[in-house]
């Protein structure tokens, strides 16, 4: 039958849920609705009939709710029954923050860890936020950047990918000539040198001196202080300083028209003579976003060299070119491929050009691990720090829920005086809404007070002003949204959900049940961290391994000094028997290539007795001076090691099983002649050494006597380790008498070597720290709900005692469910942990074998940690007397 | 009869509350069914129309609102127009009367609306 009643009630509820209609508004449109349905039924018509129609000709939904929308603040803001209906709600919502409030205080032990889960949580994620948007923020600074590209490409040698980024002048300015598209290109080669004013008796090291070509500062986005971007690279010897480094040799004073000498040259070839240059521009410092540093550039076309060998610096270098519209990209690929291919050279096979988008240069770097690992490391950072905050998001959930049947008379109690299941759900998500933004406060607290620490650990210069970073603080505030979100559904759709009926007689035991839902977020926080503990531990013994691996050389108390300036080369026999007749020396050798010294390696393009090109091998090649092996501790396998006079060249074994001349005994290889550019022959070979990247596969060397007019030269003394500031300081006064105005410097290949390590040691390091955040953060949540559990159970557990059960019997009902859980989310972690290690393993050279032992000790470890937990909660509620435990009610 | 275009229906909302207002207080159902029969059907309000100007018009100070019980018992909302709602009537009536005189001058004494 249809009731009239329930239908104009069932119609009401549509309107009372929807804020633009008032309770004032609704009682009228009721009224109206059944004075028109009284009419209509005056009429003849049936009740059903007469309210059907009644309702079709009210118009529909979406139309009223859109009118009575604009009137809405209209209504709210008069004197009258709408600004009650505000105030009502402003009261209301002051009413749902006190009600909070209290909440918090009445557990004010709870809400305090919440709290500071939830902000190292956040703060996890606000670091991660800041660290990402540095990395992307990398290069976009040129207000040309969608349309700058550098060039570069990849060659085949001997089966083996080799990228190349520099090239010649010829090519760069072929491509420009072939391809409308390309508007501009420049060219520029960094190198290390020093520069004194020549009234001063003083130099300084610098390292970023940049030859560049004319148009760098029109190309680039380096903003001059001092000068025209057209003019200040157009003639040979001007150059341009970096505010910083101006400030460094000229003070105050304007430094436009000075004249600053370029001593030397560390690669490439050294200069007779000092070369003068004018400065002809000051340049803002180049941004720390900026793949391209620079403290000097000088124009390209300044003559090095001397005699008849003077010839503009800059003939090769990497190559970086503007195009019309970034569209273009592809076209201007292929005419460069083009280009590349028709150049006939002996070097390997032509695979592919490059043509990549400057803003990617951070990512795609060639070579070393450092710039390749980083959009990976991006990753793998984010990944972790959105676990920590997960784990953070189910503490609460769990909590709130297991919680939730002490605020179930509050519920009751609200139901019963007309709240609906909406408001109450409303009124929690706000409750969490509430504390994670002050947890969020806290957390830009904390990564404000670890910023420093931060940058310090990765090298950045990332800040915190949010004055020019209003999408960042915006990205914070979502977080900040999600997570109250995560974190206050499911709790306000529980406790939303209670019968005032039920909980107001006291007699439900909500929260009682097991929840699978609750169970179901143990056991995967506990997974989640004990993967982050398993790669720690992975992440570690990675580390100790390759820390710990016999490099084939012993660097340790081996010092390196840089005699490539021309005047310090003719000197560096009296400077070797100097050096090493001073207390604390030990071995003195002179060499070209230093093992982690990348520059100094030269490639060479040898054969062997075959004729076909793609049979080549890439060797390394250097100069050494017969102490090298001692000074080393390289380890001779076969014939001799270099001698004074002998003219025969020492190969490392890779060399020799690469060129085919020896299989199985070193001996084998002596006495062959190989084509390494000429014909030679092999005196000795010696025990393969790492002289690149650790992280890399040995590659083929070939080692030389030191020749009679040697390009580079580095001086490397073994010291023996005692006395080691006076042995300093022997040195630095023996070099004094030698170098003249040249500063003394000098580094450790131990130190070289170290700083290799430094991106694992980062990622062993957040791995660290962050799965003790987690382990901290999963216990808390653990101890929460075996606290819970033990309030809950307390009776129980007094009846069981009075009836003769021990605290061991205690102790293991309580504590069991929770080991179950621990244990299944171990078990889970235990692959994931595995594969992801693998896969990160494959990036390594030399990398352990895993074994089971990683993830035993891992899992003991969190098992013990979890069993600790509960086990001293299960403890306190086992060891509490019956009697007052079966008192208190 | 049939209902005029909604345009000419939404412009002139506010001269037929006001006007019917003139008389004395009443309700929404009870304009609704006058303006109804004043214009032979022609023009017949529907609620999220109604309502919404009667608020608008109460926020502007134009009409007030009192919840009244009858003797026979529905409790229902009527409006009554104020001293302002009386002027800006008289406003109106001016607006609407300017136009109507202006077309009469057309078409009064138009032989081509004459014949």
């Amino acid at each position: 039958m249809f009731n009239l009643d329930h239908a104009i009630a069932a119609w009401r509820r549509s309107l009372t849920h929807n804020a633009v209609f008032l309770p004032d508004d609704c009682a009228e449109l009721e009224q109206h609705l059944r004075d028109q349905i009284a009419g209509l039924m005056a009429q003849g018509y049936t009740a059903e009939a007469a309210f059907q129609q009644s309702i079709s000709e009210m118009g529909d939904y979406a139309h009223a709710e859109a009118e009575y929308g604009k009137v809405y603040w209209g209504k709210m803001t008069r004197p009258g029954p709408g600004q009650h209906a505000l105030r009502a709600r402003g009261a209301m919502l002051l009413n749902y923050g006190l009600v909070a409030l209290r909440t918090l205080r009445r557990r004010l032990g709870y809400a305090v860890l919440h709290l500071a889960g939830l902000a190292v949580g956040l703060a996890c994620c606000f670091i991660v936020l800041l660290y990402v948007q540095d990395e992307l923020s990398y290069d976009r600074f040129h207000t040309k950047a969608d349309r700058l590209f550098q060039l570069s490409q990849t060659r085949t040698f001997n089966d083996q990918d080799v990228g190349l980024l520099s090239m010649s002048e010829k090519t760069a300015e072929g491509l420009v000539d072939a391809s409308p598209d390309v508007l501009g290109m420049v060219q520029l080669e960094s190198e290390t040198g020093l520069l004194r004013r020549p009234e001063r008796n003083e130099s300084f090291e610098e390292d970023e001196i940049v030859f560049a070509s004319e148009g760098f500062f029109e190309l680039f986005t380096f903003p001059l202080l001092a000068g025209r971007p057209a003019d200040v690279l157009a003639a040979p010897g001007q150059v341009v300083l970096s505010q910083s480094i101006a400030r460094k040799y000229f003070g105050n004073a304007d430094p436009i028209g000075q004249v600053l000498l370029l001593e030397r040259e560390a690669r490439g070839g050294s200069t007779a003579e000092p070369i003068a240059l004018t400065v002809a521009g000051m340049a803002a410092d180049a941004p720390h976003t900026s793949s391209i540093q620079f403290d000097v550039v000088i124009s390209g076309s300044t003559e090095v060299g001397s005699g008849d060998g003077r010839a503009p610096r800059l003939q090769r270098g990497l190559t970086y070119i503007l195009i019309r519209s970034p569209g273009d990209q592809e076209g201007v690929a292929t005419v460069f491929a083009e280009i590349l291919q028709a150049i006939p050279t002996s070097f390997g096979t032509f695979k592919r050009a490059e043509v990549k988008p400057i803003t990617d240069l951070h990512f795609t770097y060639f070579g070393e691990r450092t710039f390749a690992g980083r959009t990976q490391f991006m990753y793998l950072f984010s990944i972790i720090a959105g676990l920590v905050l997960l784990i953070a998001c189910i503490n609460y959930v769990n909590l709130a829920t297991a919680y939730a049947a002490r605020r179930a008379k509050e519920v009751g109690v609200r139901k019963s005086l007309g709240a609906n299941r909406w408001q109450l759900a409303r009124q929690f998500l706000l409750e969490t809404f509430m504390l994670t933004t002050l947890a969020g406060g806290l957390a830009l607290l904390l990564v404000w007070l670890v910023l420093p620490a931060f940058n310090r650990f990765f090298d950045k210069a990332v800040a915190l002003s949010g004055a020019d970073d209003v999408l960042l603080f915006l990205g914070m505030a979502g977080v900040v949204g999600v997570v109250g979100l995560i974190a206050g559904s499911y709790p306000a759709v529980y406790l939303s959900r209670f019968q005032p009926s039920v909980v107001l007689k006291g007699t439900a035991q909500q929260g009682s049940r097991r929840s699978w839902l609750r169970q179901g977020l143990v056991v995967f926080q506990f997974t989640a961290t004990v993967v982050l503990l398993m790669a720690t531990f992975i992440v570690q013994q990675q580390l100790d391994f390759s820390q710990n691996r016999d490099l084939g050389f012993s660097g340790d108390q081996v010092l390196t000094m840089d005699l490539s300036a021309s005047s310090l080369t003719q000197q560096r026999v009296a400077m070797q028997q100097t050096m090493l007749a001073l207390p604390g020396v030990e071995q003195a050798a002179l060499s070209s290539v230093v093992p982690g010294a990348f520059g100094s390696i030269a490639f060479g393009s040898p054969t062997d007795t075959a004729n076909d090109p793609s049979d080549d091998v890439l060797v390394y090649i250097g100069q050494a001076s017969p102490e090298f092996r001692a000074t080393y501790g390289l380890q001779l396998q076969a014939g001799q090691f270099i001698t004074p006079n002998g003219d025969g060249v020492v190969i490392n074994e890779t060399t020799g099983r690469r060129l085919g001349i020896m299989t199985i005994e070193a001996a084998e290889a002596v006495g062959q002649e190989v084509m390494l550019g000429r014909p030679v022959t092999v005196a000795g070979v010696v025990k393969d050494f790492h002289f690149k990247s650790v992280h890399d596969e040995i590659e083929p060397l070939a080692l030389w006597n030191m020749a009679e007019n040697p390009n580079a030269v580095t001086l490397s003394l073994k010291l023996s380790g005692d006395n080691l500031v006076e042995t300093m300081e022997a040195i630095e006064a023996a070099w004094a008498p030698f170098a003249g105005y040249y500063p003394f410097t000098y580094r450790f290949v131990d130190e070289a070597f170290d700083a290799m390590y430094r991106q694992d040691q980062q990622l062993g390091q957040i791995f660290g720290m962050m799965s003790g955040i987690a382990i901290l953060l999963s216990c808390f949540g653990l101890l929460g709900l075996i606290a819970f559990a033990a309030e809950r159970r307390m009776k129980e557990v007094g009846i069981r005692k009075a009836l003769g059960a021990s605290a061991r019997d205690i102790v293991v009902l309580l504590a069991r469910e929770f080991a179950l859980l621990v244990g299944l989310g171990i078990a889970l972690a235990a692959p994931i942990a595995y594969v992801s290690a693998q896969k990160w393993l494959e990036d390594f050279a030399y990398r352990i074998d895993l074994g089971p032992g990683v993830f035993l000790f891992a899992s003991t470890v969190a098992l013990l940690i979890a069993l600790l937990t509960v086990g001293y909660q299960a403890l306190k509620t086992a060891h509490t007397n019956p009697v007052e435990a079966l008192r208190g009610a | 009869m049939p209902s005029l275009p909604k345009p000419l229906v939404a412009a002139s909302i506010k001269p037929f509350v006001l006007s019917v207002l003139s008389d004395g207080p009443s309700y929404g159902y009870a304009i609704i069914q006058r303006v109804h029969d004043i214009t032979r059907g022609q023009i017949h309000y529907t609620t999220s129309t109604l309502y919404p100007v009667l608020h608008s018009l109460e926020n502007q100070g134009f009409l007030t609102s009192y919840w009244q019980t009858s003797v026979e018992g529905p409790r229902r909302k009527y409006y009554r127009l104020t001293a302002k709602g009386a002027k800006a009537l008289a406003k109106e009536k001016q607006q609407w009367l300017d136009v109507h005189t202006a077309l009469m001058q057309l078409w009064g004494p138009s032989p081509a609306l004459g014949s």
